[in-house]
């Protein structure tokens, strides 16, 4: 047939038959023995120095976290700078920041799995495993933001002596199911999803303990039809049981402030502004990541511009959302014709003592991605790089606004109050950046970045029909004549 | 192991006896009810065989298990029989003592009732009984428990600062100056008080050691209102005035209600005054001052005014009221339509009109306030106390220098070496005298500077006998041995009189009786003199001395039990006031020549109170200034001289000078400076215990003799760095909010359910929920949750959540609210609530479970002060050219408080975000609060609109407040874990770190009061608590009764008539928490024909 279909002119691709000239998802006709070198090889061969110059900062700070935490666990919340009325600050702003970091990669994974997006499979394992860390580190902060961390576990609903259950009305509790849910399904599904190419590298591995460990993992993959019939099924329908989870995560976490009764946090508009303010920090912050993974280890063909088109594109509709929302936020309580309300948001755009995190969010998260819409900009790596980073750092702003300056600000001006966060605070804050950068160095170093097994599936040689795979075989044999 | 009552088995032979037909029967219900009387679980043990086992088996494996973990053990602590009690104890049951007090300012007292556990003092409060006196107190009052337990207090003798012992005292000093008795160069100096065992004592000291002289110092203390008097109504003669008879109140420069009290009971005679409710005249209180004080703040009008112009203000008043010929006033410089009107309106209320003036006005004012009030008949009782007038301190120092005084015997509660006004030098004339006694409760500056210094007790601890103003003698008991070994006053001089051991020889001597435990007095218990007490029964029998010759017909063991003696009272006086002549006029102050104006501490008073956390750490009522004293300053004099909140400036005049932070505060008179008096400064040497230390600024530099309150010619210097201010409010208006409702007496009339639709009150929506929830005060038996559009199935099973003999409730009458903080301190020592230190009140974390919210309002609400950050331009209109001349709106600034506690909301926000159901709602309508569930996620403090709840940042209890951050690292014995433990109420869990903590409605008090009315209802079902019976600890202590709370279910229940108030409104109504507590809005009395009436009491009315 493949031999016929070159001496016809009728189209036998569909991509060819809409008349599409759809841009290859691996650049430079790579093969597939190509793919599984290029990327065992970051695992099988030594890191580069920058890879040690990233690690050994960010154990320590990872070891910083520690010790922040031994410290504010032993001495007392007091360490932090939240006060009366201020009672959350820095430590939950970071747990919503780093959650919503959680977000892009489960979407990444599942929903464009699902609507076979093909051009996931070389960024959604990375992405994946950001989530992970993400949600390790979003983790840390409810946990050791009470006042009482070793009493954290009247939070689980095992009986007790008491007979006294958790509060099923608290929005909290709901937090504590949604994020270890979600975080359960989220390994769930990205260790499934490893499995074929830990055996891969199982099969590669030269050292023992290496082909032991890779060897256990690999829960004895042989890549038989069989193994692949199951494995996909359950690939499939891990990605549907994700899929509303990434809108429930982030959803109950945005029910913390939206069900409470402070001016300012009780907006029905929350959850979908919350869901979209996620994937749209995720996403920056994907880009953040796999740029100069990218780069070091020359994945250039197979993390291409195009995937870097695609998650500029995401973020700047995501971005427009979350700007929309907020105006329509401002436009509510406006038109509310609730003093409270309408008070709030005037002290947060005009006459508040944080007005300045108003606008740096913003300008961070609504104004800096519009550069999207042009094309240059989102093939210029570094454009997209910063852009990335402003995201980035609007998202910890929006965050900031939501929670210390509306509490700042409720009902009783007699209570008004002024955080700051205590050098504590911005410590562990460091640190999970470096807990974050630590997991995420590790898992390059030991684990396939890119699913190799998936990235092989969108290759041209997977497909016998494909039109550039029937050029290329030409091509191959045309020159093992000549030879 | 708990014993098991065994029952005793029936005889198988012969009669058989039974004790109720049930036993006869041996019906089950009869068993069930033996098996009843035991505790919950007891039976069940014996006769279910399961539980049995696994008691067995839990106690094996446990057992097991601290065999494995023996390596840690918890420390061994003893408990010791309390064999040899207190007479009447029961333990864990409190003990209510009578006792007596000074009044701060040296007239009157305060009579108090002081509750004991197991012989610790705890609480103190005022009493009820007393027939002056409403039973309220101030913080100061409350506060002064915790001073007993201070473990900064002195503790020993001192021999020229070095400790000694009580022994070397006597023999090196005393034995030898007893026998000498010689009175030559002997001098006494002493605090003014009302004590008549303390003046016949000393009386007996100067007879016994002729030639001695007595002298008085008190920084507070000008005398000049008693040298007024003195001269008016002859030596000892007293003005008394009396508030409640009041119509018409002018106040000149005097805080009556706050730190400068006059007559009886002040604040609860004004309240009384002002009642609207039940239709009668309401009072008008016009106020001139310089600073806000809390009078100034419930002032209808309020004139603001330089201190040293008060005399100006008053003369141009007398001119009015009496025809006084006040030449030489330049009138245009003040508001005379403000003083004429104000005259006036006296004049109209003739017979019902007082005018007062405060002590730290010139002699001149308070001769101009006698002859106005002798031209309005106002009700001032004049009385003969019969107190002697001492010299002063500056006589002695006189004294001194002239080489007098060789023998000086100190018992001030001041420090003159620290601070006496700065012209007399007092260190220097000190150090001239060769034998310097000191006695005191504080090692002080005096103290260290003395050639002996012997420690005080403090009241509690002592016997003595105080008189209110109008005579009633009161008895003051100890309720507990001196802590620290201290001698009281009494016995010091009685130790100057005779050897204190053959004073007590064989003389015996009863204890009081407990007050309110059982009505009839008990028989007289005879105490064995001992050595060891001979000093404090020493004491009682001069008490009870000079009893008999005040009280000779009172029974002395119904006066020790109820306090006082009935009957008692000073004898009339009289004398004819005349004007005075050749008054002085100063100028105003201007911006080279500022005003300082030195007022009482509002946490310090004096400096007594300056190591006392509680004060320190309760906020000035007017500025929310804790730890700390500043210059304040108002707005416009500020943006004048360029000056911030913070900034520490220079203050000069002449060549003395002080350094302190300038605070602006609004109301403040133009060119004028305000510091109180009572810190010792930051420097850390002087040391005055752990909590006083380096905290505030000496302003004594400034005093001189002549000018010891108002200074005159002031110059400021800014310094150019600044001081942190621990404020606990930092915003100063209502930003349009309703939240402190009050309207005008006008607007009462017409409407007076005013209030209700204030604010967005008049907006709030149906309520369109489908679930009702439920009505808590429905008194529908069984099921009280009846509501018209409840379905049954909602209550099924729910009954058990509604207590229908108890729904609890409060009511705050703003309208009698002065904002003192009594509530506030009085909850402290209640509920066991920590101080946090300045750090922490910076950092926003004060512990108070009853604050004070103040607000500041003036037509212009937004301008005037929307943030301290912003310019305010009040007092900077276009006549401030000519300082001084300003029509009245500029400075029509009102401040009005609002206590704010938890508003035990019935839907309560905080309850439904709770994750672990750590608080939760009550079958009596409580939002109770579980210390041991909370895991502190703050998300309930978040959701708190009224910001009602407090969490433990640290462990307060547990850690020095100076070494929070260093956690386990620091010594778990803090100033708080020491003696100052003792004061803890035994009924009230002391909190860790971790948890969140609130007003509980004083919870232990509702359960006392519960399980005393189910014993006392027996089989019966009446199981109601007595209507009015309950009280908490707010309510006890708020002077002006504003407070109240009671029983919604009892309609004999004064907060049944609270609640059906027409001034009733809910604080936030709009959100729908359905607060328990709730307000009653304040009403004001403005005078129509006065400039601006328009515009007082009416700032929320318009509000949205």
């Amino acid at each position: 047939m493949a031999s016929d279909a070159s001496t016809t002119d009728q189209p036998i691709h569909p991509s060819e038959a809409e008349g599409v000239a759809r841009e290859p998802l691996v650049l430079n006709n790579r093969s597939m023995a190509w793919v599984t070198d290029r990327i065992c090889g970051i695992v099988e061969n030594r890191q580069p120095l920058i890879w040690w110059v990233l690690f050994i900062p960010s154990v320590l700070l990872a070891g910083l976290l520690g010790g922040t935490l031994v410290y504010l666990v032993s001495t007392g919340v007091g360490v932090w700078g939240n006060n009366q009325p201020v009672a959350w600050g820095w430590a939950i702003v970071n747990f919503v920041f780093w959650i919503g970091i959680g977000h892009a990669g489960t979407l990444i994974s599942a929903i464009l799995f699902l609507t076979r997006q093909k051009w996931r499979t070389s960024v959604n394992r990375a992405s994946e495993a950001m989530t992970l860390f993400a949600v390790v580190c979003a983790g840390i902060y409810p946990g050791f933001h009470v006042g009482r961390f070793w009493m954290v576990w009247f939070l689980a609903p095992i009986p007790n002596a008491n007979a006294i259950w958790q509060n099923f009305k608290s929005p909290l509790l709901w937090d504590v199911f949604a994020v270890s849910t979600y975080f359960t399904v989220s390994v769930l599904f990205w260790y499934v999803g490893l499995i074929p190419d830990l055996a891969t590298l199982r099969d590669r591995a030269k050292a023992k303990l290496a082909k032991v460990l890779y060897g256990l993992f690999a829960l004895g993959w042989r890549g038989g039809n069989r193994q692949w019939r199951h494995y996909e099924m359950a690939y499939l329908i891990l990605a549907g049981i994700s899929t509303p989870l990434v809108l429930s995560v982030h959803s109950v976490v945005s029910f913390d402030f939206a069900t409470s009764i402070v001016p300012g946090w009780h907006t029905t508009i929350f959850p979908p502004y919350f869901v979209a303010g996620a994937v749209f920090g995720g996403f920056a912050m994907v880009l953040t990541l796999m740029l100069p993974v990218r780069k070091l280890y020359g994945l250039e063909d197979m993390i291409t511009h195009k995937h870097v088109d695609n998650m500029a594109k995401i973020i700047l509709l995501t971005g427009t959302i979350v700007g929309y929302a907020y105006i329509m936020e401002l436009f509510i309580s406006y038109y509310s014709a609730s003093k409270y309300e309408g008070d709030a948001f005037h002290l947060r755009i005009l006459s508040g003592p944080y007005t300045w995190a108003y606008y740096c969010m913003f300008f961070c998260n609504v104004i800096s991605p519009q550069v999207f819409w042009f094309k240059k900009a989102r093939l210029n790596l570094w454009v997209v790089f910063i852009v990335a980073n402003i995201v980035n750092c609007g998202m910890w702003f929006e965050r900031f606004v939501i929670i210390p300056t509306t509490l700042a600000r409720d009902f009783l001006p007699g209570q008004w109050g002024y955080y700051s966060p205590s050098i504590t605070e911005k410590l562990m804050f460091l640190g999970t950046f470096g807990l974050f950068m630590m997991l995420f160095l590790l898992f390059i170093r030991f684990l396939p970045v890119i699913a190799i097994a998936e990235v092989k599936g969108v290759l041209p040689e997977n497909d016998p029909h494909h039109p550039d795979w029937v050029k290329l075989k030409e091509k191959r044999r045309a020159a093992a004549a000549a030879e | 192991m708990k014993r098991k009552w065994i029952h005793p088995e029936a005889p198988e032979t012969g009669r058989q006896y039974w004790r109720s037909l049930g036993e006869l029967e041996d019906s089950k219900d009869f068993k069930s009810w033996l098996e009843r009387e035991f505790p919950q679980g007891a039976a069940e043990l014996e006769s279910d065989d399961d539980s049995r086992r696994n008691f067995i088996k839990l106690m094996g494996a446990a057992t097991a298990l601290a065999g494995f973990g023996v390596a840690c053990s918890r420390p061994v602590r003893n408990l010791v029989p309390f064999n040899d009690h207190v007479e009447w104890l029961v333990p864990g049951k409190a003990l209510f003592y009578a006792t007596a007090k000074p009044r701060l300012g040296g007239r009157g007292c305060d009579p108090l009732v002081v509750t004991t556990y197991d012989g610790r003092p705890t609480k103190v409060d005022g009493n009820k009984l007393h027939p002056n006196m409403s039973g309220g107190s101030d913080a100061f009052t409350q506060a002064s428990i915790l001073d007993m337990y201070d473990p900064d207090r002195s503790r020993g003798y001192l021999k020229a600062g070095n400790p000694t012992v009580a022994a070397d005292f006597e023999g090196g000093f005393l034995n030898g100056f007893r026998e000498a008795a010689s009175g030559d160069g002997v001098a006494f100096l002493i605090s003014e008080n009302s004590s008549p065992t303390r003046a016949r004592l000393l009386a007996d000291a100067v007879a016994k050691y002729a030639g001695s002289k007595v002298y008085s110092y008190d920084v507070l203390a000008g005398g000049s209102r008693e040298a007024a008097e003195n001269e008016i109504y002859g030596e000892g003669g007293r003005a008394v005035p009396n508030f409640e008879k009041a119509e018409r109140v002018l106040s000149l420069d005097c805080d009556f209600m706050g730190l400068d009290k006059q007559g009886e009971d002040p604040v609860a005679e004004f309240a009384r005054g002002r009642k609207v409710d039940d239709g009668g005249e309401m009072n008008r209180l016009y106020s001139v001052e310089s600073g806000f004080t809390l009078t100034g703040g419930m002032a209808d009008h309020r004139y603001r005014v330089a201190s040293s112009q008060v005399l100006q203000v008053a003369a141009l008043l007398a001119a009015e009221i009496s025809g006084f010929s006040a030449g030489g006033i330049n009138k245009a410089v003040y508001n005379t339509k403000w003083i004429s009107e104000c005259a006036k309106d006296l004049l109209a209320a003739k017979g019902k009109s007082l005018v007062v003036a405060g002590s730290a006005q010139p002699k001149e004012v308070h001769h101009l306030v006698a002859v106005m009030n002798a031209a309005l008949g106002a009700p001032v009782s004049v009385v003969n106390t019969g107190q002697k007038t001492n010299s002063g301190l500056a006589e002695l120092v006189a004294d001194i220098n002239s080489g007098k005084i060789k023998t000086l015997f100190v018992s001030t509660e001041s420090d003159p070496v620290f601070d006496a006004p700065a012209d007399l030098n007092v260190a220097e004339a000190f150090a001239k005298v060769p034998r310097v006694v000191h006695h005191g409760v504080r090692v002080n500056l005096t103290a260290r500077q003395s050639t002996w210094h012997v420690p005080a007790t403090h009241y509690l601890e002592a016997w003595g006998d105080f008189r209110s103003e109008l005579g009633v003698y009161s008895v003051q008991q100890p309720m507990i041995r001196p802590m620290w070994g201290g001698v009281s006053e009494i016995n010091f001089l009685q130790s100057l009189l005779v050897s204190p051991v053959a004073a007590v020889a064989a003389t015996p001597v009863s204890a009081g009786e407990p007050v309110k435990e059982g009505e009839k007095a008990a028989a007289p218990v005879a105490v064995e003199a001992k050595a060891e007490v001979n000093l404090v029964a020493d004491a009682l029998v001069a008490v009870q001395e000079t009893f008999k010759r005040v009280a000779g017909g009172a029974d002395w063991n119904d006066v020790v039990r109820i306090g006082f003696a009935k009957d008692t009272k000073y004898p009339a006086a009289s004398g004819s006031p005349s004007a005075p002549s050749g008054l002085k006029f100063s100028d105003l102050p201007h911006p080279e020549a500022l005003e300082v104006n030195l007022v009482p501490g509002s946490s310090t008073y004096d400096g007594r109170f300056v190591n006392n956390g509680w004060m320190q750490e309760s906020p000035d009522p007017i500025t929310k200034l804790t730890w700390d004293n500043a210059a304040l300053i108002g707005f416009g004099t500020a943006s004048r001289l360029g000056l911030e909140d913070g900034d520490m400036v220079e203050i000069a005049v002449g060549d003395r000078s002080i350094k302190a932070p300038v605070l602006r505060s609004p109301g403040q008179a133009d060119y004028t400076l305000q510091l109180s008096v009572g810190y010792y400064g930051v420097d850390e040497e002087v040391s005055v215990g752990n909590v006083g230390t380096g905290v505030g600024f000496d302003v004594n530099p400034l005093r001189t003799t002549a000018n010891p309150f108002v200074i005159p010619g002031a110059t400021v210097k800014k310094l150019g760095y600044k001081h942190d201010l621990a404020l606990t409010a930092e915003h100063y208006s209502m930003e349009g909010r309703a939240l402190v409702r009050e309207g005008t007496k006008d607007m009462f009339d017409e409407h007076d359910d005013f209030a209700q639709t204030q604010g967005m009150d008049a907006h709030i929506p149906e309520e369109i929920s489908l679930y009702k929830g439920y009505d808590f005060t429905s008194s529908d038996d069984l099921n009280p949750t009846r509501n018209e559009e409840n379905s049954d199935w909602a209550l099924e099973g729910h009954a058990f959540r509604v207590d229908p003999n108890h729904q609890w409730a409060m009511t705050i009458d703003l309208h009698s609210c002065i904002g003192c903080n009594a509530c506030s301190v009085a909850c402290q020592a209640e509920n066991n609530i920590p101080i946090v230190g300045k750090h922490q009140v910076l950092a926003g974390r004060e512990m108070h479970w009853i604050r004070m919210d103040r607000y500041f309002t003036s037509e212009k609400d937004h301008e005037l002060i929307s943030d301290r950050g912003g310019v305010t331009d009040y007092a900077f209109g276009d006549k401030l050219e000519t300082p001084g001349r300003r029509s009245i709106d500029d400075d029509a600034v009102e401040m009005i408080t609002q206590p704010v506690a938890c508003q035990q909301c019935e839907a309560a926000p905080c309850e439904t975000v709770c994750p672990v159901n750590a608080t939760v709602h009550s079958s009596d309508g409580l939002n109770a609060m579980t210390y041991n569930r909370c895991i502190g996620t703050r998300y309930c403090a978040n959701n708190c609109p009224y910001k009602a709840r407090r969490f433990n940042y640290f462990d307060y209890n547990k850690r020095p407040l100076d070494k929070l951050y260093h956690g386990p690292l620091a010594p778990a014995e803090g100033h708080a874990t020491t003696s100052e433990q003792l004061q803890k109420n035994p009924n009230v869990t002391v909190r860790m770190r971790g948890v969140i903590e609130k007003c509980t409605y004083c919870v232990q008090r509702i359960s006392k009061a519960k399980i005393g009315a189910k014993v006392a209802a027996r089989d019966s079902a009446d199981v109601q608590v007595k209507a009015n019976s309950l009280t908490v600890a707010c309510q006890d202590a708020c002077p002006a009764g504003a407070i109240d709370f009671g029983n919604l279910m009892n309609e004999k229940d004064s907060i049944v008539g609270g609640k059906n108030n027409p001034r009733n409104y809910d604080l936030l109504k709009y959100i729908g928490t359905r607060p328990r507590t709730s307000y009653l809005a304040r009403i004001k009395n403005p005078n129509p024909a006065m400039p601006g009436a328009d515009k007082v009491g009416v700032s929320t009315s318009k509000m949205h």
